[in-house]
């Protein structure tokens, strides 16, 4: 070191070398700051930091601050109007006041504080410096999630002593209290995983401007929402309300699993590009309708007699619910950039059925595409097979058999069949001339398309039926592009004869089948990709640790450069006491 | 590891935004323990470079390598080896120094009594140990440039990368900075340093690479790339002179008679100047202005100065920015 005096040249400090904030620096001496040290350490790294900001942010404290204030004004003004009243259950009252109250920071404060963050690590790119560390994006994320639902703990543990009391004052039931908070909890953390997955989302400026303005709005219209449901079901329905909570935890567990989905779609979209962001992606995409399906036949089995199900019922939704929601992601995976980092290809499958099926899991676009069409088929399939049950079980007594035409089924099933492999088909091939012609696409642009077409069909199909038909003919083959005009006719007199319904879907079913079948021999040839080898250095660097463990062993940089030296040239004093 | 391993290798890397090439086909190497100064005119491709490296951004074509590890195929384990400083600081609100580095210090795994005695070791060593609790957004420039150091420092990396590291500092956060730099260099980690302060990365690197639209113009020491651009006979003078005579028609006959006499080298005309190379030799210099006099010629103006980085920078480069 030279002789240069490189002393700071500011003041030090005066505090005491003990006091709160230099505790980070002190060894721990007693069990309980070990303890604590150990659960921090567990703790994601970006939930302690936020923690920290959040508890010292004015906008934390004023909020809180501004809860406690409205619950406990709203208790007040509660108690004195029941005493005016003279009303004996006023608990109702009392708790719809209190999910108001709630609400507010669950659904509009939590959230945009979730995007802002995300969002402001972009502005100051401060991201960039999180991403080159050991965190994987998953950790980022979750860690921003954890904080929020800190969050939410703070508020709701401020406001659990209302709702006790609002209890005590009757007129509600536990489930009740049950139904209001899951929904506010599940809701809250959707709300908080979509304004995480916008800000991930919206890495420009601009384009970050105005996801601020409409995540606003769209936030406060939940706010109003929530208003209008508490205040409607809280307040007319009995105090029993089973049925209610139900559907109450039905719609919480769609939430949870949503969030779900959106915790990994921004987990994708911040990743590096040379890792897998779809394999883990596009198995909770699989799970999700599962999960709502399921959770549907669920609410479905608890609230009718089971010899009044209807299995046609459940064929209708899935098959429309499934060939939408594959259509929907299936033109965001088509999306993908082409090719394979070598990373992912030393994951591939060896054998050619693993790359066969598990490869559709893995990233690329024709990868994607595959994915949705077997999605859609599967989910086709399940109505056929629905269909076939009554057959089945004939004679049972639960079943009406008589009740639907199969036919009717079979022209819907269709229908969705066909304009789900049409718009997969066209968007997987006009992604890929336009990845050919102006390089990596985002995911985002398939989703465009797709409702540009969508909307496109069904104004082109609408203008051309206006113009070129009489107005008293309400069907006409102008709507044989409109995928929902279809859907409609398939179940309706008006389509008129049986035959003329089928022409339709040959119209639009050869043209589609054509295209499939180019889009299915391109996409194939992704599946062709084998793995590659390991290579030698990360052989030697042997498994990927998540968690850096330093071989620093000094105090100082000094020491361990010292011992650094000493390992490299040998050590002089060992030498010297040789010689 | 050896110590000629190369910690750094970018390999034939290529990357576009559109229509422009921010870096074409740029190859070069940092060996353990080298100080390798990165510079260039703005636009250049430093940062886009640094960028990949760090593993922030991806080559269209090519490959780069940390410590043998793909920066492409291998993220992870590039991360950590590396620490990089970009030139935005990077602050959080409401966030100390403390906090900063611990937060840091948990992103990269370290955990309990390791974490402190990282944070205590970078404290130690950027001397901010007294700025513990102060609030990051309240530091001056040069102590939040310090304290992003030692937060690049935080997991003990081999290589270092620092994107204009001096940039906006005062004279004196400078020599710190250089001071710190320097610790580091000689305790055998790769840097890669970019700067425009030419003449502080002179004395810190061991050779320079030269960069504008994108390629890489030169490569090696200052000494190297001065005998690759101006002759191998000019790189043997280490002061460059600049001679103007009046009348200016006689400037051809002063480079003519400069050509023939020892010890002058690199003889030539620069717009109304008569440039040449000589050794660093005072009775020398003396004793060539007095023989150009004697000779009859009328000089109007004589300069000159040490060969430096700066030239050599002028000399490769054009100016141009894309």
């Amino acid at each position: 070191m030279s002789e240069l005096d490189t002393s700071p040249s500011v003041p030090t400090d005066s505090r005491p070398a003990s006091s709160p904030g230099r505790r980070l620096l002190e060894e721990p001496n007693n069990w309980l700051d070990a303890a604590t040290m150990v659960v921090s350490d567990r703790c994601s790294p970006i939930l302690v930091k936020e923690s920290r900001q959040a508890l010292k942010s004015r906008q934390f404290q004023w909020t809180f601050l501004a809860l406690l204030l409205a619950v406990v004004g709203w208790s007040l003004v509660g108690v004195s109007n029941s005493f005016r009243n003279n009303v004996e259950e006023y608990g109702a009252t009392m708790l719809v006041g209190y999910l108001f109250i709630l609400g507010f920071p669950l659904a509009v404060v939590i959230p945009m504080a979730a995007f802002r963050s995300l969002a402001r690590e972009y502005e100051d790119e401060t991201i960039q410096l999180v991403s080159i560390t050991s965190m994987s994006a998953r950790r980022i994320i979750l860690g921003k999630l954890g904080s929020a639902f800190l969050q939410i703990i703070m508020y709701l543990a401020a406001v659990t002593p209302c709702i006790v009391f609002s209890y005590i004052l009757r007129g509600i039931s536990f489930s009740m209290i049950w139904m209001g908070l899951s929904l506010a909890l599940s809701g809250g953390l959707c709300l908080t995983c979509l304004a995480l997955a916008v800000a991930g989302a919206c890495r420009n400026v601009f384009l970050r401007v105005g996801a601020n303005l409409v995540l606003l709005v769209g936030l406060l219209g939940t706010y109003v929402g929530w208003i209008s449901f508490v205040g409607e079901v809280f307040t007319t329905t009995s105090s029993s309300m089973e049925e209610f909570v139900y559907g109450a935890n039905t719609v919480s567990v769609i939430f949870v699993s949503f969030g779900l989905v959106l915790v990994e779609a921004t987990t994708s979209l911040i990743s590096f590009y040379a890792e897998n962001r779809s394999t883990r992606l596009r198995l909770i995409l699989l799970a999700f309708p599962t999960i709502v399906l399921a959770s549907f036949a669920g609410l479905v089995g608890s609230m009718v007699d089971p010899t009044e199900i209807n299995f046609y019922a459940i064929a209708y939704l899935i098959s429309a619910f499934g060939s939408h929601y594959f259509t929907i992601i299936g033109t965001m995976c088509s999306s993908e950039r082409s090719g394979l980092s070598n990373r992912v290809r030393r994951s591939l499958p060896r054998g050619w059925l693993g790359r066969a099926f598990w490869g559709l899991l893995y990233p690329g676009p024709g990868r994607g595409y595959l994915f949705a069409l077997v999605g859609v088929t599967a989910c086709n399939i399940c109505g056929v097979i629905l269909l076939g049950l009554p057959e089945v079980f004939e004679g049972a007594s639960w079943l009406d058999v008589s009740m639907p035409t199969g036919m009717d089924l079979i022209a819907w099933i269709s229908v969705n069949q066909i304009f789900a492999m049409l718009y997969l088909s066209l968007i997987y091939l006009s992604m890929l001339w336009l990845e050919s012609y102006a390089g990596a696409v985002k995911v985002l642009v398939g989703l465009m398309l797709a409702i540009i077409l969508y909307v496109l069909a069904a104004v082109a199909s609408f203008t051309i039926h206006e113009t070129a038909y009489y107005s008293d003919q309400s069907m006409s083959s102008a709507y044989y592009i409109n995928w929902v005009a279809m859907l409609e006719s398939s179940q309706s007199s008006r389509v008129g004869t049986r035959y003329d319904f089928f022409a339709c879907v040959l119209f639009v079913g050869v043209p589609t089948f054509c295209l499939t079948v180019v889009a299915y021999l391109v996409a194939i040839r992704e599946l062709v990709a084998t793995a590659t080898s390991v290579p030698q250095r990360v052989l030697e660097d042997g498994v990927v640790k998540t968690k850096l463990r330093s071989t620093a062993k000094g105090e100082s940089f000094e020491e361990i450069f010292q011992q650094r030296r000493i390992e490299r040239d040998g050590d002089p004093t060992s030498s010297e006491s040789n010689d | 590891m050896s110590n000629t391993q190369n910690m750094i290798e970018i390999n034939r890397i290529s990357r576009y935004f559109g229509d422009t090439c921010a870096v074409q086909d740029l190859s070069f190497q940092v060996k353990s323990g080298e100080v390798l100064g990165f510079i260039g005119p703005n636009g250049a491709g430093k940062t886009t470079t640094m960028r990949i490296l760090s593993t922030l951004d991806e080559p269209d074509l090519g490959d780069a390598f940390i410590d043998g590890f793909s920066v492409v195929n291998d993220p992870d384990r590039v991360r950590r080896r590396l620490g990089f400083m970009p030139d935005a600081y990077g602050a959080y609100p409401n966030v100390t120094c403390l906090e900063y580095l611990d937060f840091f210090a948990r992103t990269y795994g370290l955990i309990g009594r390791e974490r402190i005695r990282a944070i205590r070791r970078v404290f130690d060593f950027t001397h901010m140990d007294h700025m513990a609790e102060k609030p990051m957004n309240g530091l001056s420039k040069g102590m939040k440039q310090r304290l992003c150091l030692g937060r690049a420092l935080i997991h003990d990396p081999s290589v270092l990368i620092l994107d204009e590291p001096a940039a906006g500092l005062d004279p004196r956060a400078r020599i710190e900075l250089k001071e710190m730099i320097s610790r580091l260099a000689d305790e055998g980690k790769s840097l890669l340093i970019s700067s425009h302060i030419l003449s502080e990365l002179a004395e810190m690197c061991d050779r320079v690479a030269i960069i504008e639209l994108g390629r890489l113009l030169a490569v090696g020491s200052v000494e190297e790339i001065l005998k690759q651009f101006t002759g191998e006979d000019a790189a043997d003078t280490d002061h460059l002179a600049t001679m103007s005579i009046l009348p200016l028609d006689r400037q051809e006959e002063l480079k003519t008679w400069l050509e023939q006499r020892e010890g002058v080298l690199g003889v030539r005309l620069v717009n109304r100047f008569v440039e040449f190379g000589f050794p660093d030799d005072l009775p020398l210099q003396a004793q060539l202005l007095h023989d150009v006099i004697g000779e009859g010629f009328l000089v109007a103006s004589f300069n000159a100065k040490q060969r430096s980085l700066e030239e050599a920078f002028l000399r490769v480069t054009k100016g141009v920015v894309q």
